[in-house]
């Protein structure tokens, strides 16, 4: 066959792939997954663009008329909401099954940092998205993070750089809203651009070994008919999910009276737990040493030809999930064992 | 000869490079970082007046859009914020003291800590009662 010239898209992947990384448990499709996310959450957030109205009193008022007045507009909302929520979970995925890898040695440090970078910009958009309602979830989750920056260097700094005033009102909401749309959605496309291009500069997903044939298939279409179809079962489960649990909206924010107990959503609710025993405890250190340890560990943890020494990567993927067990457990402490004044009901 | 030469000029170049985008992000991240992160916080009066001392009851009543709580205790008026010492949600007021909702914390009728994360008190703020017997509070102190 003819060299045919490749369209721009094409060149996401090379030309020919290796026949390992396009079997399902090689990445379990969770990139992928990852992207046709992103693609839903770009698609929901632009139609909630044109309603969303950031401000103190008008955000909330416009989360009312989204959720009761435009046509599909509480499922959009919903699916939005979902999306985020997958994309946060796949995060976290992606992450244990490159950790489990080891796919983080010589050349790939660079794209496992980028990672990394990309983990923390897709929970500063859901932190930021999850205020915007204005409700009381959101109002009482802004006040206690807003003081919990206070306890990080710098965090003056970054408070008043959300506050944008002696209070929360309409400055506050108007700069999580440029954040939440502009800032972090275009660094997300950058770095997730930077993030494929390198797979392709470090030869695929897969380092070259002795022990496994090096079977390369054509991309064309033997990596797309698969993508496609990920991305099709994806945004069906999302759909489902968002057609079986709709998104809640809950009283409009109240600066002086909060519920009691107010309580985070599900995902975040570990965090509050976490802060109930200590703020800098549960909340600075666990956060400055898994940054610095998620980072910096995986440039120690392999040999000098870029393989992961076999103990390091097991202690390494073994903290990522006493962490998360941790994380889960205090989700679950605080969802169904805490009552009014986060008492503990038994 | 010629190599020093050569990785001299390189070395000086890279230098130069360097130290140029360092004092460009420096410069443009101090104008911006200064410009949004001002710390816009004019608070035009301090002194809110919370009613006459013959009509503030004995023991705890709180003044929520203060986010005050004033404790009497016979003529003796003291006045404590209400915003938790932890994370800064609004504590309420009980017979017993204060508890806070979002993370647990409890403090005594005096606001020092008796149970959960709260590092400190609840702050104190200065009260004055004029000649004609009315109660007021510097909320000042709460927002600086």
């Amino acid at each position: 066959m003819a060299v045919q010239s490749r369209g721009f898209w094409a060149h996401i992947h090379a030309p020919k792939v290796y026949s390992r990384s396009l079997c399902f448990t090689a990445t379990f499709g969770l990139g992928v997954g990852l992207l046709s996310c992103m693609l839903l959450l770009f698609f929901t957030g632009a139609l909630l663009l044109f309603t969303y109205i950031p401000s103190m009193q008008g955000a909330y008022s416009s989360l009312q008329e989204i959720t009761w007045s435009y046509p599909y507009g509480h499922f959009i909302r919903t699916v939005h909401n979902i999306s985020g929520t997958v994309f946060v979970i796949l995060l976290a995925l992606h992450f244990f099954r490159v950790l489990w890898a080891g796919a983080y040695g010589g050349t790939r440090y660079k794209n496992y940092v980028i990672g990394v970078s990309l983990m923390g910009l897709g929970l500063c958009t859901f932190v930021t998205g999850y205020i915007l309602p204005m409700d009381q979830v959101a109002y009482w989750a802004l006040t206690v993070g807003l003081t919990l920056l206070e306890y990080f260097p710098a965090g003056n700094f970054l408070k008043h750089l959300v506050l944008g005033g002696a209070t929360i009102d309409t400055p506050t909401v108007v700069r999580l809203y440029f954040m939440h749309v502009a800032v972090f959605p275009l660094l997300l496309v950058l770095l997730s651009f930077l993030h494929l291009w390198r797979v392709r500069k470090d030869n695929g997903l897969y380092v070259q070994s002795k022990k496994h044939s090096v079977q390369k298939l054509t991309a064309d279409p033997h990596a797309y008919i698969r993508e496609a179809t990920l991305f099709i079962v994806t945004v069906i489960a999302i759909l489902l999910i968002a057609h079986f649990f709709p998104a809640s909206l809950e009283p409009r924010a109240a600066p002086l009276y909060p519920p009691n107990p107010v309580k985070a959503i599900w995902l975040l609710v570990g965090t509050q737990e976490l802060l109930s025993f200590s703020v800098f405890w549960g909340g600075v250190i666990p956060i400055v040493l898994c940054s610095i340890f998620f980072v910096f560990y995986p440039r120690v943890a392999c040999d000098q030809y870029g393989h992961p020494i076999q103990s390091r990567r097991y202690f390494l993927f073994s903290t990522a999930i006493s962490v998360t067990a941790i994380y889960i457990g205090c989700t679950i402490v605080a969802i169904w064992f805490r009552g009014p004044n986060w008492l503990l009901l038994y | 000869m010629c190599n020093t030469k050569e990785s001299r000029r390189k070395f000086l170049k890279k230098a130069v490079q360097v130290a140029g985008v360092a004092t460009g992000l420096g410069l443009t991240g101090t104008v911006a970082g200064q410009y949004i992160a001002f710390p816009n916080t004019i608070v035009p009066v301090l002194k809110k007046s919370v009613g006459m001392l013959a009509e503030i009851p004995q023991g705890i009543s709180t003044y929520r859009n203060f986010q005050v709580a004033i404790i009497r205790n016979n003529d003796h008026v003291t006045a404590k914020s209400l915003v938790c010492t932890h994370l800064g949600c609004i504590v309420s007021a009980s017979t017993k003291g204060f508890t806070c909702p979002c993370h647990g914390s409890r403090f005594d009728m005096q606001g020092n800590v008796v149970s959960g994360p709260a590092p400190k008190a609840l702050v104190s703020l200065p009260v004055e009662v004029s000649a004609q017997g009315e109660v007021f509070v510097d909320i000042g102190t709460m927002l600086s």
